[in-house]
């Protein structure tokens, strides 16, 4: 009976043992990717533009053509539906003055100015300007130095 | 005789006898028993939220700027528009988070009129463009994004109002 009884108690003693449990591991979720987006701006309503032209220059006696320089833009920060255009005159009507006489004069012609115009963004546009002198002009030339000013005037305005 | 002697016996008995020291300390929650007793304490990798449900303790937060507006010229390679952002990371050990940033477009867009789209280029530098956490737990400010336009650029471009987004992509990369 005793024996029976102390069984029974090693049974009972064995079934009372707590068994501890685990935790579960949870695999990272790899595929975890978030995007945001800021929007970034800018903005003018004000047309900013830079022209340049020649510098001053002197033609050698005879020559028949002579390379003035060019009507370029390095800035041209313009409405999309405006231009810049540049127009040249002469204060003595495209002739070369003699400085002592007035009345003598070299006649020549001024090629690649007829319509400079300059469209929004187009930087690389430029006009390259050459003066020619004809045989005749250059043959009742008088001798002395011969002058004329160009005048070069650029307007924003509507394409 | 024999009364008396056998009275002085059971007192030298009980004055023989052992008080045994105070037993192991035992706690009913499976403690290790001893003297002192050990109880271990521990967190888990999971938060409880107010109805009782655990989810993942792993969070990061990217802090990303409001929108922003360039001034007009104000953008240059030797002058950049800057922008920055914060970083926040508690993780698991080698974890890390990688923030890549890159215009959605790749340069600012105008529409003067329907159908046509006029272009601003600009390009990113800085720490900020490519970061990569180092730890698992960061907290960093001021992750800087250079916004660039070259001169050329800028004294090209229609007057107008040109935008395009900046793209923040996190992406959690797993310990090794």
């Amino acid at each position: 009976m005793k024996k029976i009884v102390c069984v029974g108690l090693a049974i009972a003693l064995l079934l009372a043992l707590a068994v501890p449990s685990f935790a579960a591991f949870v695999e990272a979720d790899t595929g975890l990717t978030v995007d945001g987006k800021v929007q970034i701006s800018t903005k003018s309503d004000e047309a900013a533009y830079e022209i340049t032209i020649p510098a001053s220059t002197e033609i050698p006696w005879e020559e028949p053509e002579w390379a003035l320089g060019e009507v370029a833009a390095t800035k041209l920060q313009l409405a999309y539906d405006h231009v810049v255009r540049v127009t040249v005159t002469s204060e003595n009507d495209f002739n070369l003055v003699l400085d002592e006489d007035p009345t003598a004069t070299i006649g020549y012609a001024l090629t690649g100015a007829d319509a400079m115009v300059f469209a929004p963004g187009a930087v690389d546009t430029a006009y390259p300007l050459t003066l020619t002198v004809s045989e005749d002009q250059w043959a009742q030339a008088a001798a002395g130095r011969h002058t004329d000013l160009l005048t070069f005037t650029a307007v924003y305005e509507e394409a | 005789m024999k009364k008396i002697l056998a009275a002085a016996l059971a007192l030298v008995m009980l004055f023989a006898v052992m008080v045994p020291a105070a037993a192991d300390i035992v706690y009913d929650k499976g403690a290790v028993a001893g003297n002192p007793a050990e109880v271990q304490i521990k967190t888990s990798d999971k938060k409880v939220d107010d109805d009782g449900n655990e989810y993942d303790a792993r969070s990061y937060t990217v802090s990303i700027p409001a929108d922003q507006v360039i001034p007009w010229n104000g953008a240059t390679e030797t002058d950049p528009f800057v922008v920055d952002y914060d970083v926040q990371t508690q993780l698991a050990y080698g974890e890390s988070i990688t923030v890549d940033v890159a215009g959605e477009k790749g340069y600012m867009a105008y529409e003067p009129e329907a159908g046509v789209e006029l272009k601003l280029p600009y390009y990113l530098t800085g720490e900020g463009l490519s970061y990569t956490t180092a730890a698992p737990t960061v907290d960093v400010d001021g992750l800087a994004l250079e916004i660039k336009v070259t001169d050329d650029d800028w004294n090209a471009a229609v007057i107008g109002e040109y935008a395009d987004n900046l793209v923040f992509t996190v992406t959690f990369n797993p310990a090794a």
